[in-house]
């Protein structure tokens, strides 16, 4: 066992500390109008330094950096206080999709401007009455000369409100539930498509229901086989559940801010919390590391899902708790953090798998 | 960085899993008493957890070797050491030889009274100190090491409970159909599986470093973590597993004890804190 | 409860069912609907006794009507005017209750300033959280020895994250007029009244948590048939039960203390497990499910946090 950075990657830390020292401003809140155009312009600065993407191919923008230089570039821009990433659907949802399972033309053409925030992603997966039962869902897609017509509803599609383009499953039969769901593309501006922003908790359209009406896919924005949809969506929402959406660096980072905290506001009642808020972030970046050797499986992630997204919530309520309601620096981080138990799988439903898939229990 | 156990080491668990299961209990045998290594030290203390083993190993075999500077006296012979460091260590469990740690003193110490622990299987002496056996022993790194292999146990306890309690949940039927196919079971028993994968990193992570914060850090975790799978055990067992005839007490109980031993949750929280 | 004190409930239910409209109210310029104000005093919900032109009704009475304003979350100025009518019967001055309580019992909104600890607070300087204090037209001032009639300097509105609850920041210049004693038993039942409302909204978090999972089919079938989340309701009911229990016993310092931190609490768990029971509707800004979160956390806070009054528990209690 061995915890301790090779030459090539401490000479990395380096670089991006140093950069992002000098660059971190902070931006509006990206459900804005304006602070999403500001998070993309930050996303194309980081791009033009080829740190958007570090763990991708150098021919999409990216580095070529190991796992291992992700997650310590992870820490640094989280440690920095660098902003939110507007692009984070896309590259953490979609593009592990496109590896996986899309085509080499795929890869050439949706990358690139991807890595640049020219084209910025929201993912449109739930729908009113397909939540935590996703494969519930209805939208349908149907053949038509050249590709596909998308019609039907899609609901709390992250970004939705002012992103460019959305990725999501549709029916395209026959069979039921699992079967029959193809994995599509489609521009968030083509004809038939209505955006309607949802406000979330703070007032700001985080999200959106999306009204699909008739809209043209073509054949080349079918990732995956069709019918083949559900299998080419669950290794996204593995990602989702798992390491890469949640890298540990934003909760070392947190928890060292409320460690801070609790120095100037001492209060003896929360020690207690505020200690094991700090173990947890440890725990979640030391189990990392271990799944740096032995990538996890899918049911694998559901438990650092639940164990992240709790942690969220404890570090964030911890500091409420600290500061009472005037919480400057916090209540942002407190009504997102609540989100965390609820998307991307309930927690209630990776217990589920957990308890199904990793302890055997009978279904 | 290679933050996983080597091939040798899963070996060497496994070598150690099947032994106490089979119910031998000389552990020099397989060479364990010349274990040094905090990584390879862990690996071992999870399997003692896992089979609930009891005795003064954390003692004989983690700390006391590390006081005497890897000159385990007598050690070699079967004989089992004890030690104590007070405050924080006030007792010592039973065994063959007593040590009582002062500063950096090490002291022959013997006992002057039993007390009962929360643990019967666990025996506990109160000592008064003897003769100087050494001065400027690394009473520190001795302690941690205490702390570090006591987390270990804590870990293979956890597992083990875990273990039983998902055996019992398959094969146990109420209304019906087998417990585990209810909801509110299921989801106890993944909290445990949570709050046990997530400590033991923090485990061996400690065992790397050996800096007190993280090993402070390693004992809260897996403290709680043991604790709510003996809870959980319990609970999911029903009456059964509160009976003196089920195996799941002896897990219980000494899960208990160690929660507190070597430091307890609150003593060990304050001193990470203090290394923020 | 008796049979008129179910009559009462049953009034302030149905005006509330009928007129109240939160999310219209907090866009008022005062931040609570007259309206509702008006009828409410009607009611007679005010603890002022009728020789000061009140209702006649007792602290249970007001507490019943602050549990219905909690379940619905209406902004209302009940809390405050209540402490500053409870300030000044307290006072042993006859003419200030006099002049005063008839107007307070007409629906003159009045608030209380007041120093949370019961410690020495100067009457020069700067007042915050001040329920309803931008408007209040009627503004009374402890010192923790004194009670005081206050001709204020400066005031605003102090936004917080519960726009359901009205907060000023009061800028004291020193003009006061002293009107009798300050009874440290005021903070006991500050404590108890907000402990009734906090009781009401959580009864009715659950009310609608429970709602809901009966209505929203996932997996082919109600939510809240799924036995993970009939647990979590069960935790839940057994909360708001015990904190119903905590908030019906304020009978003195102890126990209005005890129904503060448990109260505050158990209505801060209930509007979380609202939340991730709804799952994602409760994240919107339409459902209501934040805008109990929020009060849930504020009410937390206001009077001093749990930890606050544990501490003093811990001293009070040997």
């Amino acid at each position: 066992m061995d915890l301790s950075l090779d030459a090539s990657t401490l000479t990395f830390q380096a670089e991006v500390r140093s950069w992002l020292a000098t660059h971190v401003r902070p931006l509006s809140s990206m459900d804005t109008a304006a602070g999403f155009e500001e998070h993309r312009s930050w996303e194309r600065q980081l791009a033009s330094e080829r740190l958007s993407v570090v763990s991708w191919p150098a021919a999409f923008g990216g580095r070529d950096a190991s796992l291992l230089q992700w997650l310590v570039f992870e820490e640094e821009y989280h440690a920095s206080g660098a902003p939110g990433r507007v692009s984070q659907n896309g590259i953490f949802l979609l593009a592990p999709t496109l590896f996986a399972h899309g085509t080499d033309e795929q890869r050439a053409r949706i990358l690139p401007s991807m890595a640049r925030a020219d084209v910025v992603w929201a993912q449109a997966w739930s729908e009113p009455e397909a939540g935590s039962d996703l494969a519930s869902l209805r939208s349908t897609a149907v053949r038509c000369d050249g590709g596909w017509l998308l019609r039907g509803q899609k609901t709390w599609s992250s970004r939705a409100a002012f992103a460019d383009r959305a990725f999501g499953l549709f029916r395209t039969g026959p069979g039921e539930r699992h079967r029959g769901l193809t994995y599509l593309l489609f521009d968030l501006r083509a004809p038939g498509v209505t955006v309607r922003p949802i406000a979330q908790l703070d007032g700001e359209p985080g999200f959106a229901e999306v009204f699909l009406d008739d809209v043209f896919v073509p054949d080349h924005d079918v990732v995956g086989e069709v019918g083949d949809g559900w299998r080419v969506a669950m290794s996204t929402a593995g990602n989702e559940r798992g390491l890469t959406l949640r890298s540990p660096g934003r909760f070392t980072a947190a928890a060292s801010r409320l460690v801070e905290l609790y120095r100037k506001n001492p209060d003896p009642a929360l020690r207690d919390r505020v200690v094991d808020a700090w173990i947890g972030a440890q725990a979640y970046r030391l189990h990392t590391f271990g799944a740096l050797a032995a990538p996890l499986s899918g049911p694998a992630a559901s438990v650092t899902k639940v164990f992240w997204s709790e942690l969220d919530v404890a570090i964030h309520e911890t500091a409420l708790d600290l500061l009472g309601e005037v919480a400057p620096g916090w209540r942002d981080g407190w009504l997102f953090s609540l989100s965390g138990p609820i998307y991307a799988g309930t927690n209630e439903i990776q217990r589920n798998v957990i308890a199904e898939r990793l302890l055997g229990l009978p279904r | 960085m290679m933050f996983t156990l080597s091939s040798e080491q899963t070996d060497f668990a496994a070598v150690l899993h099947d032994f106490l299961r089979a119910g031998k209990t000389d552990l020099a045998s397989l060479g364990v008493d010349e274990v040094t290594d905090p990584v390879d030290l862990v690996v071992v203390f999870e399997e003692v957890g896992h089979h609930a083993v009891a005795g003064p190993l954390i003692e004989s075999l983690a700390v006391v070797p590390a006081l005497m500077g890897g000159v385990a006296a007598g050690a070699a012979a079967g004989a089992t050491h004890s030690v104590a460091f007070p405050p924080l260590v006030p007792h010592a469990v039973e065994a063959d030889r007593y040590f009582l740690i002062d500063g950096d003193t090490l002291h022959e110490a013997t006992p002057t009274a039993e007390l009962e622990s929360v643990d019967p299987s666990r025996r506990l002496v109160d000592l008064s100190p003897g003769p100087i056996v050494a001065t400027d022993v690394p009473a520190a790194r001795a302690f941690d090491l205490g702390v570090l292999t006591c987390s270990a146990q804590l870990l293979g306890l956890g597992r083990a409970m875990l273990e039983l309690t998902t055996t019992h949940a398959k094969t146990r039927a109420q209304f019906g159909k087998p417990i585990g196919q209810f909801q509110a079971v299921k989801h106890h028993l993944a909290n445990v599986l949570i709050g046990l994968e997530l400590a033991r990193p923090l485990v061996f992570g400690a065992a790397v470093t050996m800096n007190s914060r993280d090993v402070s850090a390693a004992k809260v975790a897996t403290s709680d973590a043991a604790w709510q799978a003996a809870r959980i055990a319990l609970q999911v067992h029903g009456a059964i597993g509160y009976t003196a005839e089920h195996e799941l007490g002896r897990f219980l109980l000494q899960t208990r004890a160690l929660r507190t031993a070597w430091g307890s949750p609150s003593m060990h929280r304050a001193r990470v804190l203090e290394a923020l | 409860m008796t049979p008129e004190q179910l009559a009462l409930r049953d009034a302030v239910r149905s005006l509330l069912t009928k007129h109240s409209d939160v999310r219209a109210a907090i866009e008022t310029p005062h931040g609570y609907d007259k309206d509702v104000w008006a009828r409410l005093t009607d009611i007679g919900v005010l603890p002022i006794p009728e020789q000061y032109g009140g209702s006649g009704a007792t602290r249970t009475e007001t507490h019943i009507a602050l549990e219905e304003l909690g379940r619905t979350l209406t902004p209302s100025p009940l809390l405050a005017s209540t402490l500053a009518a409870e300030a000044l019967l307290a006072s042993g001055n006859d003419e200030a209750c006099a002049r005063l309580l008839p107007r307070i019992a007409d629906g003159t909104v009045a608030t209380l300033i007041w120093p949370w600890d019961n410690g020495p607070a100067s009457l020069d300087g700067t007042a915050r959280y001040v329920l309803d204090g931008d408007h209040a037209e009627i503004l009374l001032a402890s010192d923790g020895t004194g009670l005081y009639e206050i001709e204020s300097g400066a005031r605003q509105h102090t936004p917080t994250m519960d726009q359901t609850r009205r907060l000023a920041t009061v800028h004291l210049d020193g003009r006061e007029t002293h009107l009798g004693r300050w009874s440290p038993e005021i903070r006991d039942v500050a404590l108890a009244a907000l402990a009734a409302e906090q009781v009401g909204t959580a009864a009715r978090a659950l009310e609608l948590t429970v709602e809901y999972t009966k209505t929203r089919v996932q997996f082919g079938k109600p939510i809240g048939s799924f036995q993970a989340l009939k647990h979590r309701m069960a935790d839940m009911h057994v909360l708001v039960e015990t904190a119903r229990s905590a908030a019906g016993a304020c009978t003195d310092e102890v126990s209005a203390a005890v129904a503060k931190v448990y109260c505050s609490e158990a209505l801060f768990k209930v509007a979380a497990e609202m939340v991730q029971l709804h799952g994602g509707i409760a994240i919107t800004w339409e459902h209501d499910a934040h805008l109990y979160l929020k009060r849930a956390h504020s009410s937390g806070q206001l009077f001093g946090s749990p930890a606050v009054h544990l501490d003093r528990l811990s001293r009070l209690v040997r």
